[in-house]
């Protein structure tokens, strides 16, 4: 049932360029000219994708689910959204230092050598390569503030 | 056309550069060992190391990323039937076989010596074609600017995935990217949505990393793979037995995988893959004893390792001269020239002549300096790289894209935006949308639409100046059978095949 994944998809693509197309007509001429040239063709290739996707739906004997895992999948998507968070009110490092083993952890792992060890290996590697070496600028740790 | 050869030889032999070109080598490999993470990861990863580096240490770094990341697919490859990378699958059709012959240290020397070879010879080809193609392109004015422009969007679209609709739309979703942000010519903000943060435009870099780097580290998270290969299935005896090789075959499959390599690297959207499996195919066909080709003969892995380098810097001829990659690796690294402020094309071998050749050498060196990191002591230390528990890796990948991201403009913002880009790579990927044409698409966009711009003001909005000069009518006939090429290939393969067949097609 790949098709209907792709159906799906192109559905998705025609609304969004309709809309876009639209969009682009509020823009002045000559800087409107290029964009709805492109988002036009990218209606007529939804189009086509729906018909093939139509056409070839009677065919598919295989069913491939979209996600791997969708649990895991929503899980590892939460947590990189709240270790973003974390970056940005706790700190880099502090954020890093609960994220690389709790995400392991929630993920099933539980051998607490290797994931401490991976841990402070790679918050090492951060602070040499882009703390000392490279002079690169970090987010402030929370406990550094004021 | 020796001067600057010899110029940029010195520069690209300070001690930074070496160290830049093993670190990315030793990267490369790693990266191309593990199966999941492949070259192109790696180079959108460390990119973000490299933004404090000059332009030719970055492209040093990279190529090493490259050529190592070439070989290091061999290593699962022949340790476990697993390609590291998917240039590698005509490796294991011989190197598998012979890994349980228990030859898999003569396997892997085989592989690493063919892919030295290939990628020096192409690295050769590069320094001698990209000059004269340089000069050439030289001539070429906005109307055929945006026809090789479009031509290379094309090829990479139709060419590198399996469905040539999928890959033109992925084009587009790159070139409507490339339009965010504030409109150089009128100034007016497009697509920003009265966002302050995309007036300036999206970040190449951004996206990049969040449609290469993320889809990986969410798949890994999914399969939740607990434990790493097991070390007695990497423990491998054997002594060094290279005068025992088959010279007298592996010496004319280097010729041909080489010649092959090179030819289908130049070709925009064919990459390494297709070079591998073409070159495994005319060695075997030409074979005395084609029927031992798949159950361990050397000679396979010689020339599908070959091969598989020899399209690496054949691949930057037409990025580095005209600014239309050969592949989407190619298509990477020409990000990484925009990030550092250079422009691809044949203007870019006059400004910056020492990271254009520094870079060719770069590319010369870090292929030899497989033959040392390719020896058995390395070989057993990166395939010790396979113990690693894939769900170890996943916040390690994550947390590095946040780290590389963020420092690039100290904006949390650009994090979120790769996030979103990153889950937008995810569905594509799943849908079996190729991303390179994305990437692409978003580094042409801006100057397809410039020299489509400067074309219809030089001819006073006459628009007969895209098609009636010589050079952009060939463009336009070579555009027209690229972009006609998967129509003929389905009537032909009909015409062939006959009803039963066309319909296994379709399900594939």
């Amino acid at each position: 049932m790949f098709q209907n994944h792709d159906r799906v998809a192109s559905v998705i693509f025609l609304i969004a360029t309709t809309f876009l197309y639209y969009h682009a007509g509020s823009f002045p001429e000559e800087a409107a000219f290029y964009p709805r040239m492109v988002i036009a063709l990218m209606v007529i290739l939804s189009v086509l994708m729906f018909v093939k996707s139509w056409l070839k739906s009677g065919r598919s004997r295989t069913f491939e689910p979209f996600f791997i895992h969708q649990g895991r999948f929503i899980l590892s998507t939460l947590m990189a959204l709240g270790y973003i968070a974390g970056v940005q009110y706790l700190g880099y490092y502090s954020a890093s230092l609960i994220f690389i083993p709790a995400a392991a952890w929630a993920l099933g792992y539980r051998n607490r050598f290797v994931m401490a060890g991976t841990t402070v290996c790679y918050l090492l590697f951060i602070f040499v390569v882009f703390d000392q070496l490279f002079d690169r600028p970090l987010t402030q740790e929370f406990f550094l503030r004021h | 056309m020796i001067e600057p050869f010899y110029n940029s030889l010195w520069v690209i032999l300070e001690w930074q550069n070496i160290l830049a070109m093993l670190v990315g080598v030793i990267g490369g490999i790693i990266f191309g060992a593990i199966p999941g993470l492949t070259a192109t990861m790696g180079i959108a990863l460390l990119i973000p190391l490299t933004f404090g580096m000059s332009p030719l240490m970055a492209l040093g770094m990279m190529a090493g990323i490259h050529n190592g990341g070439s070989y290091g697919g061999a290593i699962p490859a022949v340790l476990l039937r697993i390609p590291g990378t998917p240039g590698a699958i005509a490796t294991t059709f011989d190197g598998y076989p012979m890994a349980q012959q228990g030859l898999a240290e003569r396997a892997l020397k085989i592989a690493c010596v063919s892919s030295a070879v290939g990628g020096m010879v192409s690295a050769v080809s590069l320094m001698t074609l990209s000059p004269p193609l340089a000069e050439f392109a030289l001539a070429f004015g906005p109307p055929e600017i945006f026809w090789i422009s479009l031509f290379g969007l094309s090829s990479i679209a139709v060419l590198l995935g399996s469905d040539p609709i999928k890959g033109l739309m992925a084009s587009c979703i790159g070139l409507l990217l490339g339009m965010v942000g504030l409109d150089h010519v009128t100034g007016y903000e497009r697509f920003t949505f009265d966002t302050l943060e995309l007036s300036g435009g999206l970040q190449l870099i951004v996206i990049m990393v969040g449609v290469y780097a993320l889809p990986p580290a969410f798949q890994m998270a999914e399969r939740a793979i607990m434990t790493g290969v097991k070390s007695k299935d990497l423990e491998f005896e054997g002594k060094s037995d290279m005068a025992n090789w088959p010279w007298m075959q592996i010496f004319p499959a280097w010729v041909r995988a080489n010649v092959i390599g090179i030819i289908i690297g130049i070709l925009p959207g064919v990459g390494g893959v297709v070079g591998a499996f073409v070159a495994y195919n005319e060695t075997k066909r030409s074979s005395k004893d084609p029927e031992s080709f798949g159950k361990g003969n050397p000679v396979g892995v010689a020339v599908a390792e070959c091969a598989n380098n020899a399209d690496n810097a054949a691949a930057m001829i037409p990025a580095l001269t005209l600014g239309v990659p050969g592949s989407g690796l190619a298509a990477l690294i020409l990000a990484g020239l925009l990030i550092h402020g250079l422009e691809p094309g044949p203007r870019l071998f006059k400004e910056a002549p020492d990271v254009v050749y520094g870079y060719m050498w770069a590319m010369l060196f870090t292929s030899a300096s497989l033959f040392v990191f390719g020896g058995i002591i390395a070989t057993k230390l990166f395939a010790n790289i396979l113990r690693l528990a894939q769900v170890q890796l996943m916040p390690v990948i994550i947390a590095l894209t946040v780290v590389g991201i963020y420092s690039f403009e100290n904006s949390i913002f650009n994090v979120y935006l790769m996030l979103a880009f990153g889950l937008l790579g995810y569905a594509l990927e799943r849908l079996k949308f190729p991303i390179a044409p994305l990437i692409l698409g978003l580094i042409l966009g801006p100057k397809v639409e410039f020299n489509l711009r400067v074309a219809l003001r030089l001819s006073q909005d006459d628009w007969s100046i895209l098609w009636t000069r010589p050079i952009s009518i060939a463009l336009i006939i070579l555009t027209a059978l690229v972009l006609a090429y998967p129509v003929i290939s389905a009537l032909f393969h009909r015409k062939r095949e006959g009803p039963e067949e066309e319909f296994a097609m379709g399900e594939e």
